[in-house]
């Protein structure tokens, strides 16, 4: 570190380091990557179910029970986990503060797992709701909100023990994500159950209503879940990877109060062209379009945050891996408000279009930034020299980008036929296809696509094997030859 | 405490910073700013102050400016007895007819003339058969590609189009009908109906003339069969089934009873099948199309179900 922080830093000096609660930190680590390979294998599965219908096994291995273990095993498992993971870790180390209560932490990630397991288990077995993102059951959901309860007091706990002035701004990212998702999850899964040891029961909104509350939650689930406390991650585990010092605090709070105040109008874009009123809509688009600039202020100040360092782009992987992170959180922000307007979502809605943004948001972004934080955490909290195998952090980067690449093109291609192909008219003003001569000519996609998981997930497959090498080796610290700068 | 890092495994290398030449703009401070640092360090990350780029904050502006363009010009804001109206005056509900005029308009002079025409002058013009087949091909897609398959070729269970083999008749007359009135649709009190009965199920027949009625169904339709078992089972067809399928086992259009000769099976030719439907019965479904395609439309469907034949 360069002499010019010791002023500011020479309190932190002076006191010892608390000893921090990295356990459960390792726990929710270890949770991440395995639910990693569970989602993302599924995600795989039903992606060949697309090129291969008879791969369904009726009833539990069908695609409709599948895709909800695909997307809660990627978003709130294998991402969740990882989150809540470097959230913890961070938390208390910006706030030299150990978490308040070792049995409450513990609580979080084994009440967690069950939530996963129980959510996965009702899935498969046609246990759901049917509001996307959100399909466990009454059950699983008062349990879920009693586990997410236990984490906020948790966070505000450390945030509250805190031996600095000031709170840094990865932690209101984490402290948005908490209080946002607690009140998204509670009033969405607001429901009346058909009787006390039935699990089916009946949304308290009817309608149009219940619609708008379900988008309202399920882009807020991008919003909040997959976007602020990612953002969280970006904030904490970028500027320590590349040893830089964070851009500008100013954009932070611009694009922060931006971001928590917009998101949660910008819901209705999913419900462009249906009965819901026409002035929701028009509210929901203008949201959508404002929202484009305050996310590009939290990818600008990652990249000018990392200026300065570009050429470790060739030597650390991990940094690539955070760098890429914030190009696709750019570009997917870009998309998000394009195709949030309601012309051109009269194009893309409906169409593979749509699921191409998701995956580039979800394995460029919210992938790379997890993964680059699990590589920087894993030598950490294990206290290990570094990574097991550097030769894998460099095959997992490319064998994630190379499916990146070819999942995100194949679904724009089919994505934007579809569209074309729905709206096709012949001279004589009739629709030139079918809904089938559409999902005949997206197969080459499909299959292209299945290629693109494929690369991604054994990309994943590397991380574990490594991470997992990591773990098991011996503790002893190299000969200190060279001290560090520190 | 944790060991120190070996710096080379996890590409931890930051070389030393050169040294400042004295008098040189400090890089890591902003002109705008006259901090350095905004806030103390946490955990060794420091923060700087910069300005926003200029370009950045247009374009934010710009979004904003554009949003409230829109709220002024569309229904935005809800109010007191209903949102605002927007200076455009546009609604989709409002839109929605317009639309519809349009395409009322922009139709080409034959679909009226289409519409207008008795099937005897839809036969007797090239033009008009050309236009409604080529209706129909869309709508086909739409409503009836599901079950026939895009081709008509159909599949087990449902009735390939394009063989020139009818149950209820291929005329223009009888296929409008069909898809008026649906097959055994319930709620349609004319839908085109008949049972075929389930002769092994309702112990009508013992099982091992069922059995030798298979042979006879294979034989009639010229399929490898059992020939002495066949000949024990001509009386049974005579009594139990000839009134539907005809003496000569030709099938009936007028009641919807296949034609047992030609080798064409709904359910398949196989002994397993022809003991199945014997057995069981066969009933299948087809939608009535009467009151969900206008009369126009179930028209321009018979057209292109007619031409799928030839193709």
């Amino acid at each position: 570190m360069s002499a010019t922080t010791v002023g500011a830093d020479s309190q932190a000096v002076a006191e010892p380091a608390p000893d921090y609660d990295d356990h459960v930190v390792r726990l929710f680590i270890l949770a991440s990557v395995f639910w990693a390979l569970v989602g993302m294998s599924m995600g795989v599965l039903i992606a060949a179910q697309m090129v291969w219908p008879g791969l369904n096994w009726e009833p539990w291995g069908t695609f409709g029970r599948l895709r909800p273990v695909h997307t809660s095993g990627v978003v709130f498992a294998f991402g969740g986990n990882a989150v809540i993971g470097t959230s913890l870790y961070c938390v208390q180390r910006t706030c030299r503060a150990r978490l308040p209560g070792r049995f409450a932490a513990e609580f979080v990630f084994w009440g967690y797992q069950l939530f996963i397991v129980l959510a996965a288990l009702g899935y498969v077995m046609g246990v759901t709701q049917s509001r996307e993102y959100a399909e466990p059951e009454w059950l699983t959901d008062l349990w879920l909100a009693v586990v997410w309860l236990t984490y906020l007091g948790l966070f505000v706990g450390t945030l509250l023990k805190r031996r600095e002035a000031h709170i840094y701004v990865a932690n209101w990212y984490y402290l948005a994500f908490i209080v946002a998702v607690t009140i998204l999850h509670v009033v969405n899964n607001l429901a009346v159950p058909l009787a006390w040891n039935e699990s089916n029961s009946v949304s308290l909104f009817a309608g149009v209503q219940d619609a708008m509350t379900q988008w309202w939650y399920g882009h807020n689930a991008v919003g909040f879940f997959l976007t602020a406390g990612f953002l969280g991650i970006m904030y904490y585990y970028l500027p320590k990877q590349a040893d830089a010092p964070i851009w500008s605090y100013r954009l932070s709070i611009i694009s922060f109060w931006s971001l928590v105040f917009m998101y949660m109008w910008a819901g209705p874009h999913h419900l462009h062209y249906t009965s819901l009123p026409d002035w929701v809509q028009t509210l929901g688009m203008t949201f959508t379009i404002m929202l484009w600039m305050p996310s590009w202020a939290s990818a600008l100040n990652g990249f000018m945050t990392a200026s300065g360092r570009w050429d470790r782009l060739r030597t650390d992987p991990v940094l690539r891996f955070m760098i890429l992170a914030v190009v696709f959180y750019a570009v997917a922000t870009f998309e998000g408000p394009f195709m949030g307007v309601r012309t051109v979502n009269g194009l893309s809605h409906y169409t593979e279009w749509t699921i191409s943004h998701v995956h580039s948001g979800a394995l460029g972004w919210n992938g790379f930034i997890v993964f680059g934080a699990i590589y920087y955490l894993v030598p950490r909290i294990w206290g290990r020299p570094g990574m097991y195998s550097r030769a894998a952090l460099e095959w997992h980067f490319w064998l994630g980008l190379a499916g990146i690449m070819l999942y995100v093109t194949a679904m724009w291609g089919a994505g934007v036929m579809q569209g074309l192909m729905w709206r096709a008219y012949t001279s004589l003003g009739f629709l030139q296809y079918s809904f089938l001569d559409s999902v005949i000519a997206a197969k080459p996609y499909y299959a292209m696509r299945l290629l693109g998981g494929l690369l991604y997930l054994s990309g994943a497959v590397v991380m574990a094997w490594n991470v997992w090498r990591t773990v098991q080796e011996p503790r002893e610290a190299p000969a200190p030859a060279v001290v560090p700068a520190e | 405490m944790n060991p120190p890092l070996d710096d080379d495994k996890i590409g931890n290398q930051v070389p030393p910073m050169p040294p400042l030449p004295p008098g040189a703009p400090d890089p890591e401070r902003d002109p705008h700013s006259p901090l350095r640092h905004t806030l103390p360090t946490f955990d060794g990350i420091r923060e700087l102050d910069s300005s926003p780029p200029r370009v950045w904050t247009y374009i934010y502006l710009l979004c904003f400016f554009a949003s409230i363009w829109i709220w002024v010009a569309y229904p935005a804001w809800p109010w007191f007895g209903g949102a605002t109206k927007g200076v455009l005056g546009w609604n989709s509900r409002g839109d929605l007819p317009r639309v519809a005029a349009l395409a009322e308009e922009k139709a080409p002079a034959i679909a009226k003339r289409f519409a207008a025409a008795s099937w005897e002058e839809i036969e007797a013009d090239p033009a008009l058969r050309t236009y409604g087949a080529a209706a129909g091909r869309g709508l086909f897609g739409q409503n009836c590609a599901p079950c026939h398959g895009s081709d008509g070729h159909g599949a087990r269970g449902f009735p390939n189009l394009a063989d020139g083999d009818w149950l209820w008749g291929g005329s223009p007359e009888a296929i409008e009908h069909t898809l008026r009135v649906g097959i055994r649709w319930p709620g349609v009190d004319d839908t085109r109906s008949n049972q075929m009965p389930a002769f092994g199920a309702q112990k009508q027949l013992e099982r091992p003339q069922v059995l030798d009625l298979v042979e006879w169904l294979r034989a009639t339709s010229g399929q490898e069969h059992d020939a002495a078992a066949a000949r024990r089972a001509a009386p049974l067809y005579a009594e139990n089934c000839a009134s539907c399928h005809g003496e000569d086992g030709r099938g009936n259009q007028e009641l919807g009873a296949p034609n047992l000769t030609d080798n064409i099976w709904l359910y398949g030719g196989d002994r397993t099948a022809l003991y199945e439907t014997l057995w069981n019965g066969r009933g299948g479904v087809m939608p009535a199309f009467g009151g969900r395609l206008s009369d126009d439309m179930i028209r321009k469907l018979v057209l292109h179900v007619r031409g799928l034949q030839a193709e």
